[in-house]
């Protein structure tokens, strides 16, 4: 699973993201987190990336050869952010039912 | 001073000559007898004028040679036997074997072999199948390109090849370089494109899955955003950890709306429902998207703090 996150942070310091089966080519403004990155309070933190070459198979006088076949950002390293406290969960509002309730006095 | 004419020679005295009776009868004389020339001229037309038989026969004789000779070329240009008895050596093919000369089939190139089928290339060979390009290799199947080599199937392209993993051929399809080591499968390159039970693998359908993880924002400034190989037609986006903090919200997307509803629970105890609007915005192979509910905000978004939502798109 290919691990992509927004190389520009959000107000709130965290970073757009996702993984997905295949994203070929990488966005534009974004980069690849590797596999084995730890990456804690996700997507929370500040990245740094840089520019990483993309290998591939190429058929070359008919034999398979690994080559260069582009390049892409890479994050390079993941410092942890500040995860927001989580905002109260609103009350739900009430329903049709209990709003006539309430008009007309109703304990339920 | 008298003058002549310049054809005839007629006499022309000058004004101050006496007339003279010779004069007038010599010129007049000099006019007879060319009269008498012209009285002799052939004036037959020139489809008209007169053949001589010497020339007459020269003619017929002409003729029959021309007629003669056409018919010979058209007898000969019809010929399909070989009038010239050219040889195959005096071709350069010495080393190849037409048809009946081979064992049973037919086959053309130096050093093939060829059991009931046909093969042609050098070294090429073939069972009862079909093998063409050098050392191309057919059982019963068919092999094009050179070290093409299959079983009972087909291998197409350079060194396209149908093999197990002991190099026996095997029956399966290989269309260009590479080894299709799976029976009843057809691979392209080193892609899979058919499995043995006529399927097509998941890896090759316009099916991607992944999941995002929320960033806590909502609101037109600061849009969700997904990215896809493909245009996908269809997106379903569930809240997949922490789904009471998400209010267990789900969204199908079509493709081409400029909104969606998105469904979640907002009362865990009566199991309520609500659905509210998200505003979508298409690109070729992406979607982004915001919602504006101010009570429940990111969750509505599909985009709760830390919540890992998960998504499949079909294409």
């Amino acid at each position: 699973m290919k691990r992509l996150i927004e190389i520009k942070a959000l107000e709130n310091g965290s970073h757009r993201n996702q993984t997905a089966t295949d994203i070929t080519p990488t966005p534009r403004g974004w980069a690849v987190i590797p596999d084995d990155m730890e990456t804690p309070n996700f997507p929370f933190g500040d990245i740094e990336v840089e520019d990483a070459n993309i290998m591939g198979l190429v058929g070359v006088d008919g034999e398979e050869v690994e080559k260069v076949i582009g390049t892409e950002k890479r994050v390079t390293k993941w410092i942890p952010g500040v995860v927001p406290e989580a905002e109260p969960t609103p009350d739900p509002e009430p329903t049709t039912e209990e709003l006539l309730n309430i008009i007309l006095g109703v304990d339920e | 001073m008298a003058t002549n004419t310049e054809t005839l020679g007629l006499k022309k005295p000058s004004q101050e000559d006496f007339y003279n009776v010779d004069d007038f009868n010599e010129n007049f004389q000099k006019i007879d007898d060319f009269a008498t020339g012209l009285k002799n001229v052939d004036n037959t037309s020139d489809a008209n004028k007169p053949v001589s038989t010497a020339q007459e026969v020269a003619i017929a004789d002409a003729k029959k040679a021309g007629t003669d000779a056409q018919n010979n070329l058209n007898s000969h240009t019809s010929n399909r036997n070989n009038p010239h008895n050219v040889t195959k050596e005096q071709l350069g093919l010495s080393n190849i074997v037409f048809g009946s000369g081979s064992p049973v089939g037919g086959a053309i190139g130096g050093g093939v072999s060829v059991g009931s089928g046909g093969a042609v290339g050098g070294n090429a060979k073939a069972g009862s199948g079909g093998a063409v390009g050098g050392y191309a290799e057919a059982d019963t199947g068919g092999a094009i390109g050179f070290s093409a080599r299959t079983g009972r199937g087909f291998a197409g392209g350079y060194s396209a090849k149908t093999l197990d993993a002991s190099d026996n051929l095997i029956d399966a399809i290989q269309l260009g370089y590479g080894t299709n080591p799976n029976a009843k499968t057809l691979q392209v390159y080193t892609y899979q494109l058919m499995n043995a039970n006529g399927l097509v693998p998941s890896e090759r359908l316009p099916i991607i899955e992944g999941t995002y993880t929320g960033t806590g924002t909502h609101g037109a400034s600061n849009p969700c955003s997904l990215t896809f190989p493909f245009t996908p037609k269809v997106v379903f986006i569930f809240a997949s950890t922490n789904v009471d903090a998400a209010f267990h919200a789900s969204m199908p997307i079509i493709h081409g709306c400029a909104t969606a509803r998105i469904h979640f629970r907002v009362d865990a105890s009566s199991d309520r429902c609500y659905s509210d609007g998200i505003y979508l915005t298409w690109g070729d192979k992406t979607l982004s998207w915001y919602a504006t509910n101010a009570t429940y905000k990111a969750p509505m978004q599909l985009n709760a703090s830390g919540v890992v939502y998960k998504y499949v798109a079909i294409g």
